[in-house]
């Protein structure tokens, strides 16, 4: 089960955010923050090569000693970002994948 | 690799030791191709081997899993036959390839069987440990044939495997060899890569006795050692952050017992050890992910010193002192940091060891600061370089707070409103809310008297922080400011803004009262209550526009940090568009029709490229003028919309904008520059005034008029009680009806039309008509009313003095001019001089009403008793009743009668020349004028006579000339000439006086010898002056001579003289 999901817009400020402990609220406000320094990372990457597949899925962003944050970006640059504990060992990477496509999408929708 | 395959040799021992040297250099010189079973790619290597004498001892047992250091190959040496080159080429070659079949068939068989230990892993009595060896047994073969990739590969999969067993274990079921060994820990001895291989941590390993940590810590480091063989530094770095995590999960998921801190001892011993040995590499390949790597270990690290300081009580705060369980525990996690290994010694860079780092750290709080200090900064330093801002961010935050634990948020407060600027500028509100409570703490700390007051006005408009924060920096906030003494002007939009205003008119008349609507928006949790809100002013030019006026702020250039991949927002974009109708035209024929966007110019507003990098400089807040505003006490604003509405009384005339929003609580001014400025006029129209009387059409001097003033279309909203001055000259009386000059606004009269009634006075004077200006007065009024009155004269009084030689007879007549009738009586005539006496010769009770265009005349006949009176003031009183009033009033009249005595009397006649009986027309008669003085002691004088021109009589010679008089009398005697015939008047004579050397001399006198000296005619006119009427009296004025026709033929002719002559009573 996720701990918290970002919705972010494409000029990065937040568009939702809901966490499941609202105590630590604010921590997961840096999570995401921070994690967005590695989507910029990737999607500017991804660009440099026309040729390039765009792939939406981002995959694990950076994983911390207690979370482990998952992007995914849409084409209008709007990103999800889920961030599960790393205690978590039961969400496997492509269930990560699944998750962004409908779970997040729905939430927030 | 030290180990290697050995192969043993038998034969002719000379031999051999004669080769032995060149055939071991020369070995790996060449590469062979190693073609590799199970379609493996093949692979080029090198081959070395051990060249030792056969020995049965060495020989490998069956039970014998080494790989790497055992024999594979018997060479029998015998005496060659040749030692050529070709040969010696021959035989290495051979060598090789004969070594490379001994390792294939090997190798296979190792690998099968490892394959199949590998398949019983979950039979009971499998052992982890043995697999373990036996794979890395592989790992070390493909080290040394330099495969490197290959050996690393095995390890990753024994990595594999142990994570599966660990999952396996945390699932519940049971794995057998996962002993007590595994689960126990009690050194957290960081990882150390100083060694390629650790042996003695892998003795550990094969007997059993290694804990889950060590374990963890020689694979990795075996890892690092092919990693660092690879030239994959950056790898090494990625994977230690994986290490990290893992390992502490996976001893925190198998519930191994650690005394608390340990675990965070042994990752940042660990991470320090990966840093400072991947500093002896470079990443050729991937620099930038090399340096990410390391900032994220720099943190991990920074974050583990620092949870670690909280445990121990190394906190810089100065209150904090570590207790005596807190130097135990130190004492506990510095001696679970393992022992110095043999070359500790040599140290990278000449740093200290990691272990030794921490120990340093754990042992002070001064060395605990500093080493996290300099954690910190290589951590930001190292995010910042690779453009992970928003990593730098959060650390930078987080150096912000420690720097207030030491006790200095002066270093901090820079950092911290740095951070709220760029997380508000990223739109990230709940970061930007969040930090700014540290920073108003800091700030509070700092007693920055302006800038703690200002944040936590934010804190307490914030929508997103908890509702107690927001209250308590507002109550506080309330608090200081009752109990501050200086006033200190803040920006009012974190907590109040002015989100509507309108002028209920935006157009009023002067005292009318303009209101403004304002739409405030308070962003707090709770109720504001303000002293007083006011709205200041500027009066404009009229001629300025007053529309809002267009500002666009200056482009500020100066850049802000550059940081990667930062894009500020300015806002978000509308989700919403509001639209309206919009129709030029009728409904029924429209010229355009269709939706527009009010805000169209706001939502399409350019995006200044460069104001995305610019920091927009908040101007100083300066409280404004306020000698112009409209304001209102003591109102309670309501959290979220409320609509005030200010009132005020204007006074004065113009067009005013609206400048700036003050609200005051306390001492402290919340101050709002208005953005867009609305405005409003002010204006005064002057209103009709009239002053007139009320029963007739024109004001007549000498009664008291009643007249009624009435201001029309009054603007002035005047009040009850207030008072108008009516302000004329002295000599108009005005008499309300109270006696005094001030007209009172009662209730009735408080309207829109103005009227009130009054009398006004004024004396006759000797003139029809007279104008006066009459001003309204009130201290309310931009200017006083003016309007204009115009007396008319009911009498107008004249004077006239009738001489009858020496009698004198002095006439007075009123005539009427108003269409009133004036009853007069008693009639009175005086004068100052004793010497003159006034005989009325009127009826003395006579009452006469004169209407208009009447005249009544009085006569008094003057009796004089000398002779000598130049100058005689009349005063002439007759009272008055007129028919409106039914008062009497006096009419005076003063006039002056000069040389009012005859001087001369003047006697003409006209005789017959010659034998003439009569005068005959064109016939020459003699005139003859006679002067004579009435003064008695008269002596001589000198008077010009002059024969004025005459239609009956032509004079023959000179009309006119000097004449003296001596003795009192004098006379002279002319020809004249009738030119038509019948009675005529005689010809008319005129005196004057002579003046002679610009000395007036009065003489009469007829001088008939000598005659008449001439006159130099331009003498005579200049010296002329004529007498006063009555000075002369001509007694020959109404005689007539007779003149008869000279002949019959001439015919009669007729003159009928109509003038009119006064009525004399």
């Amino acid at each position: 089960m996720a701990v918290c999901v970002a919705v972010i817009a494409k000029e990065n400020y937040p568009l939702f955010i809901k966490t499941v402990h609202a105590e630590n609220e604010l921590r997961f406000y840096y999570t995401v923050h921070t994690s967005l320094d590695v989507v910029e990372e990737k999607i500017s990457s991804v660009g440099k090569n026309v040729n390039d597949l765009r792939e939406l899925y981002l995959g694990l962003l950076y994983p911390t000693e207690d979370y482990k944050v998952y992007g995914y970006v849409t084409n209008t640059k709007v990103k999800f970002v889920i961030v599960v504990e790393s205690t978590n060992s039961s969400l496997r990477d492509n269930e990560i994948r699944f998750l962004k496509n409908n779970y997040a999408i729905a939430r927030y929708v | 690799m030290e180990a290697k395959p050995i192969v043993t040799c038998h034969g002719d021992q000379t031999i051999f030791s004669s080769l032995h040297p060149t055939l071991v250099q020369t070995l790996p010189k060449e590469t062979t191709e190693w073609r590799r079973s199970y379609g493996r790619p093949p692979k080029t290597v090198h081959i070395e081997a051990s060249f030792v004498p056969y020995d049965e001892d060495i020989l490998p047992k069956e039970t014998d899993k080494t790989l790497v250091s055992r024999p594979y190959f018997h060479v029998f040496w015998v005496d060659a036959e040749q030692k050529g080159q070709e040969s010696w080429t021959a035989l290495l070659q051979r060598l090789r390839n004969l070594l490379l079949q001994a390792y294939n068939r090997h190798l296979s068989k190792y690998e099968e069987n490892m394959r199949l230990m590998r398949e019983r892993r979950n039979e009971p009595g499998w052992g982890f440990i043995q697999f373990f060896l036996i794979q890395e047994e592989l790992a070390f073969m493909f080290e040394m044939l330099g495969l490197y990739d290959d050996a690393m590969i095995q390890y990753d999969e024994l990595d594999a495997l142990f994570s599966q067993f660990v999952i396996t274990k945390v699932s519940g079921t049971a794995v057998p060899w996962l002993t007590n060994n595994f689960l126990e820990c009690k050194s957290w001895a960081g990882i150390s890569l100083q060694k390629a291989i650790n042996r003695d941590r892998r003795d550990q390993i094969k007997d059993n006795k290694a804990s889950l940590i060590e374990f963890r810590n020689y694979l990795f480091s075996r890892q690092c050692a092919l990693l660092f063989l690879l030239g994959k530094p950056s790898e090494v770095s990625r994977r230690a952050m994986e290490f990290l995590y893992n390992t502490v999960l996976e001893v925190i998921k198998l519930k191994i017992s650690v005394i608390p801190g340990a675990l965070d001892c042994w990752s940042f011993v660990s991470a320090l050890e990966v840093l400072q040995t991947c500093e002896k590499y470079e990443d050729l390949y991937n620099p930038e992910l090399f340096y990410l790597y390391r900032a994220t270990l720099w943190d991990h690290a920074r974050k583990k010193l620092y949870s670690l300081g909280e445990l121990c009580g190394l906190m810089p705060e100065d209150d904090v002192q570590p207790r005596s369980e807190q130097l135990t525990m130190v004492l506990d996690l510095t001696s679970g940091m393992g022992i110095a290994e043999e070359n500790d010694a040599v140290n990278v860079n000449n740093q200290p060891r990691p272990r030794d780092k921490l120990r340093e750290a754990l042992s002070s709080k001064d060395s605990f600061q500093k080493i996290y200090l300099e954690l910190l900064e290589q951590a930001m330093g190292t995010f910042k370089h690779i453009g992970r801002y928003r990593c730098a961010r959060l650390i930078t935050k987080d150096l912000a707070l420690f720097y207030m634990r030491m006790g200095h948020p002066e270093k901090a407060e820079n950092y911290l409103s740095e951070a709220v600027k760029s997380y508000h500028q990223e739109g990230w509100s709940q970061l930007s809310e969040g930090t700014r409570l540290d920073l108003a703490r800091c700030q509070d700390k700092l007693k920055n008297k302006h800038k703690y007051p200002f944040t936590a006005l934010y804190i307490a408009s914030s929508s997103t922080l908890p509702e107690a924060d927001r209250r308590k920096y507002l109550e506080r906030l309330y608090e200081e400011a009752k109990n501050s003494t200086e006033t200190s002007p803040l920006k009012a939009s974190p907590l109040i803004t002015v989100e509507e205003m309108s002028f209920t008119k935006p157009e009023v008349y002067i005292n009318h009262v303009v209101e403004v609507e304002l739409k405030i928006k308070n962003k707090g949790p709770c109720d504001v209550s303000c002293d007083q809100i006011c709205l200041s002013f500027t009066q404009v030019k009229s001629s300025q526009n007053t529309k809002p006026v267009v500002s666009r702020q200056a482009s500020d250039t100066s850049l802000t940090e550059n940081v990667a991949n930062c894009r500020p927002i300015s806002k978000p974009t509308a989700n919403m568009i509001p639209l309206q109708e919009n129709i030029e035209g009728s409904l029924k024929s429209p010229v355009l029709c269709g939706v527009s966007c009010f805000q169209s110019k706001d939502l399409l507003r350019r995006v200044d490229s460069a104001g995305s990098k610019t920091i927009t400089k908040q101007p100083a807040v300066k409280k404004e003028d306020y000698a112009l505003c409209i304001s209102g006490q003591d109102i309670i604003l309501k959290p979220g919309e409320n609509v005030i509405v200010l009132s005020k009384k204007i006074e004065k005339v113009g067009v005013f904008r609206t400048n700036q929003f003050w609200v005051k609580i306390g001492n402290l001014d919340l101050i709002k520059t208005l953005d867009v400025q609305t405005s409003f006029t002010s204006s005064y129209h002057q209103p009709l005034c009239q002053i007139n009387p009320t029963c007739r059409d024109k004001l007549i001097m000498g009664i008291e008029n009643e007249v009624e003033l009435s201001i029309e279309n009054s603007n002035l909203n005047l009040e009850t009680g207030q008072q108008l001055e009516v302000v004329t000259s002295s000599d108009l009386q005005v008499k309300t009806s109270d006696g005094s000059r001030f007209l009172t606004i009662d209730e009735s009269t408080k309207d829109k039309s103005l009227k009130f009634n009054f009398t006004l006075y004024h004396d006759i004077i000797e003139s029809e008509s007279i104008d006066f200006m009459i001003k309204i007065a009130c201290d309310r009024f931009p200017q006083p009313l003016l309007t204009g009155v115009t007396f008319v004269s009911p009498l107008l009084a004249s004077h006239k003095v009738h001489t009858a030689n020496k009698r004198k007879y002095l006439q007075i007549a009123l005539e009427g001019h108003s269409d009133s009738s004036f009853t007069l009586q008693d009639p009175t005539a005086s004068t100052t001089n004793k010497d003159v006496e006034f005989i009325c010769l009127s009826k003395p009770d006579q009452k006469w009403n004169v209407y208009k265009s009447q005249r009544v005349s009085y006569l008094w006949e003057l009796k004089c008793n000398t002779e000598s009176v130049m100058s005689l003031p009349v005063f002439f009183h007759v009272n008055y009743i007129c028919s409106l009033e039914q008062k009497q009033r006096t009419f005076s009249y003063t006039c002056q009668i000069d040389n009012f005595r005859t001087q001369y009397h003047v006697r003409v006649t006209v005789t017959p020349q010659g034998e003439n009986k009569h005068c005959q027309m064109s016939v020459l008669s003699c005139m003859k004028i006679e002067v004579t003085s009435m003064y008695s002691n008269y002596t001589e004088d000198r008077v010009l006579y002059r024969v004025d021109d005459d239609s009956f009589w032509a004079v023959s010679g000179k009309s006119a000339g000097l004449l003296n008089i001596a003795n009192g009398h004098g006379s002279i005697e002319i020809d004249v000439m009738a030119i038509t015939a019948g009675h005529l008047p005689l010809p008319r004579v005129t005196l004057c006086q002579y003046k002679e050397n610009t000395e007036i001399v009065k003489q009469e006198s007829v001088d008939s010898e000598p005659p008449p000296s001439p006159l130099p005619q331009k003498t005579v006119q200049d010296n002329l002056l004529p007498f006063q009427q009555g000075q002369v009296y001509y007694a020959s004025i109404a005689k007539q001579v007779h003149v008869y026709p000279n002949s019959i033929n001439s015919h009669m002719e007729a003159v009928i003289d109509n003038k009119l002559t006064d009525v004399k009573i």
